[in-house]
C-alpha cells in the first residue's frame, strides 16, 4: 500500500522506482540503482559524504526523502564524467593530490562543483565556506582547496 | 518501517485535515532535517508521513509597509541567507542564517520547520526573538497570529495545536536607529550548534541614547530566552562598562544551562555573560553608524537643496 512509483532524472538518465515514503534517496541512488559514488556515513547531516546536486543545489542524500526528489534532476559523482573524458575538478583533484582514502571526495566534488557553477573565480575563503559542510577524517583539506583553486584558475 | 502512510498535501488545508486524521503518528515534513534525523537513529517513527514540501504557496520572502518582512514557512535557510530584500531589511538574519549548519542543510532546510522543531540550540530563534518577530499559525479552522516569544513552550515543545502548522514568520519594520546583531560560540566553524548563541537588539534616538533593547539567549535552557528585566536596564541610558557588566550579570542568572559534551553549565553560563556583552556593544556600533548614515544622507539632501 505504501510503496509508490516515483520518477527520477539522474545525471540526465530517466528512472522509474518504486519507493518505500521513508527511505532516503541516498539508498535509492546505491541499493536500487547502483549508483554507489555517493557514500553514505553519519545519516544526520554532518558529514557531507552523500552530497547530491538537486536542481542546482547541494543536499544531503541521507536527509531528502525519496519522494521528495520525485521529479527533479540529481547529479552525482558519476555523472561529471563525459565521453571517458574527466570533469576538469576530477582531474584537478587528482593532480593536486586532493584525496587520500577518497571516502569524502564525491561529496568535496559536487559541493566544488556547486560553488563553480555559481562563483567560476572564488576566494579561497569563499572555497573553505562552500566545503564547510564536507569533512576528510584524512584531513586534506589543504590540497582540495589548492585543487579546486586550480580548477577555477584554469577556466579564467 | 514498511507500511507507513505518506500523503502529499495541496494545500495548507488539506495538510491540516490529514493532520487530523491521521492522529499522534503523524508528522509533517518540509525539508526533512530534522524529522529524518530521529527516523534515521530511529528515536522517532511516524505512522504517516504529511508532506508539505510542494506547497509553493508558503516559499517567498516579501516586504510590506505595515507588515514588514514576510518570511513563508518553506523557505530555505539559504534563501533567506542570500535574499537582497532580507539583506536590506533585517541584515542580522543573513548574518545568522550564514551561520546554520552548512549551506547543503541550509539548501534543505525550511525556516518554519527549523522553529517547529523547537530545539533549543537552533540558531533563528534568538535573532528573531530580538526583532519582536510574530508566526501565523493555520488550521483548517482558521488562522491566528502569535508572537514568536509565546511560541516555544518547552524542549521540542511550542504553542502548535494539533492540526495546526506555522505558515509564515513576520518581522514587524525596525524604528530607525536600530541595530540587531546575533553572536555564536561553537567549538566548530560549521555543521555545529552553539555551545550558546546570543541576540542583541538595542535601538537608539538621535542623541545616542537607548530608546528600547532586546537580549536573546540561544542553546542554554529548555527553550530559546529572551532577557526582558536584564534588557530593560539599557533604556534611557548610554553604554558604559559597568551597565554592561550588570546587565550580563542578569542574562547569566537567567540562563539554565545543563551540563553536556559541549560544555560545563559554569563554562556556557559564563559565556553567556561574554557573549551578553559582546552582542549589545556590536548592536549599539551598529544601530550608532545607522545613525550616523542616516544623518549623513540628510545633511547630503539639504546641501543639495540650498
Amino acid at each position: 500500500m505504501a510503496r509508490r512509483k516515483i520518477r527520477l532524472t539522474v545525471n540526465g538518465r530517466g528512472y522509474q522506482v518504486e519507493v518505500e515514503p521513508t527511505q532516503t534517496l541516498v539508498d535509492v541512488l546505491r541499493d536500487t540503482l547502483g549508483l554507489t559514488g555517493t557514500k553514505v556515513n553519519c545519516r544526520m547531516g554532518e558529514c557531507g559524504a552523500c552530497t547530491v546536486i538537486l536542481d542546482g543545489r547541494t543536499v544531503h542524500a541521507c536527509l531528502t526523502l525519496a519522494p521528495h526528489a520525485a521529479g527533479r534532476k540529481i547529479v552525482t559523482i558519476e555523472g561529471l564524467a563525459s565521453g571517458g573524458e574527466l570533469h576538469p575538478l576530477q582531474r584537478a583533484f587528482i593532480e593536486h593530490y586532493g584525496f587520500q582514502c577518497g571516502f569524502c571526495t564525491p561529496g568535496m566534488i559536487l559541493s566544488a562543483k556547486a560553488l563553480l557553477d555559481e562563483n567560476p573565480h572564488p576566494t579561497p575563503a569563499e572555497i573553505k565556506r562552500a566545503i564547510a559542510g564536507n569533512l576528510c577524517r584524512c584531513t586534506g583539506y589543504h590540497q582540495i582547496i589548492e585543487a579546486i583553486e586550480a580548477c577555477a584558475n584554469a577556466a579564467r | 518501517m514498511t507500511g507507513v502512510e505518506y500523503i502529499e498535501a495541496r494545500s495548507v488545508e488539506e495538510a491540516s485535515r490529514a493532520l487530523t486524521e491521521q492522529g499522534e503518528g503523524a508528522k509533517l515534513i518540509a525539508g526533512g532535517l530534522a524529522l529524518i534525523i530521529l527516523m534515521n537513529h530511529r528515536l522517532l517513527q511516524p505512522t504517516c508521513l504529511i508532506s508539505i514540501r510542494r506547497l509553493r504557496e508558503l516559499r517567498y520572502i516579501r516586504w510590506d509597509d505595515a507588515a514588514g518582512l514576510r518570511i513563508g514557512a518553506l523557505t530555505t535557510h539559504r534563501e533567506i541567507e542570500t535574499s537582497r530584500v532580507v539583506r536590506r531589511r533585517a541584515p542580522v538574519l543573513v548574518e545568522m542564517e550564514g551561520q546554520v549548519g552548512s549551506i547543503q542543510v541550509r539548501n534543505a532546510g525550511t525556516i518554519g520547520g527549523n522553529l517547529c522543531h523547537g530545539d533549543p540550540r537552533e540558531d533563528p530563534a534568538p535573532a528573531l526573538l530580538v526583532l519582536d518577530a510574530e508566526v501565523t499559525l493555520a488550521s483548517a479552522a482558521g488562522a491566528r497570529s502569535l508572537p514568536l516569544r509565546g511560541f516555544f513552550v518547552d524542549f521540542l515543545s511550542t504553542a502548535l495545536q494539533p492540526g495546526e502548522l506555522l505558515t509564515e514568520v513576520r518581522v514587524p519594520p525596525l524604528p530607525p536607529g536600530t541595530g540587531a546583531t546575533y553572536v555564536k560560540f561553537s567549538h566548530r566553524n560549521a555543521l555545529d550548534f552553539p555551545v550558546a548563541g546570543v541576540g542583541a537588539r538595542v535601538t537608539l534616538d538621535a542623541d545616542g541614547v537607548c530608546q528600547d533593547a532586546r537580549l536573546a539567549l540561544g542553546a542554554v535552557g529548555p527553550t530559546p530566552l529572551l532577557c526582558d528585566e536584564a534588557a530593560g536596564l539599557l533604556r534611557g541610558e548610554r553604554p558604559s562598562p559597568g551597565l554592561l557588566e550588570e546587565v550580563a550579570r542578569r542574562a547569566r542568572a537567567l540562563a539554565a544551562p545543563s551540563s553536556d559534551v559541549f560544555g560545563s553549565e559554569e563554562y556556557k553560563r559564563h559565556l553567556v555573560g561574554v557573549l551578553s556583552r559582546r552582542a549589545l556593544e556590536q548592536a549599539w556600533q551598529v544601530a550608532g553608524d545607522g545613525r550616523e548614515a542616516t544623518r549623513g544622507r540628510g545633511r547630503q539632501r539639504s546641501r543639495e537643496g540650498a
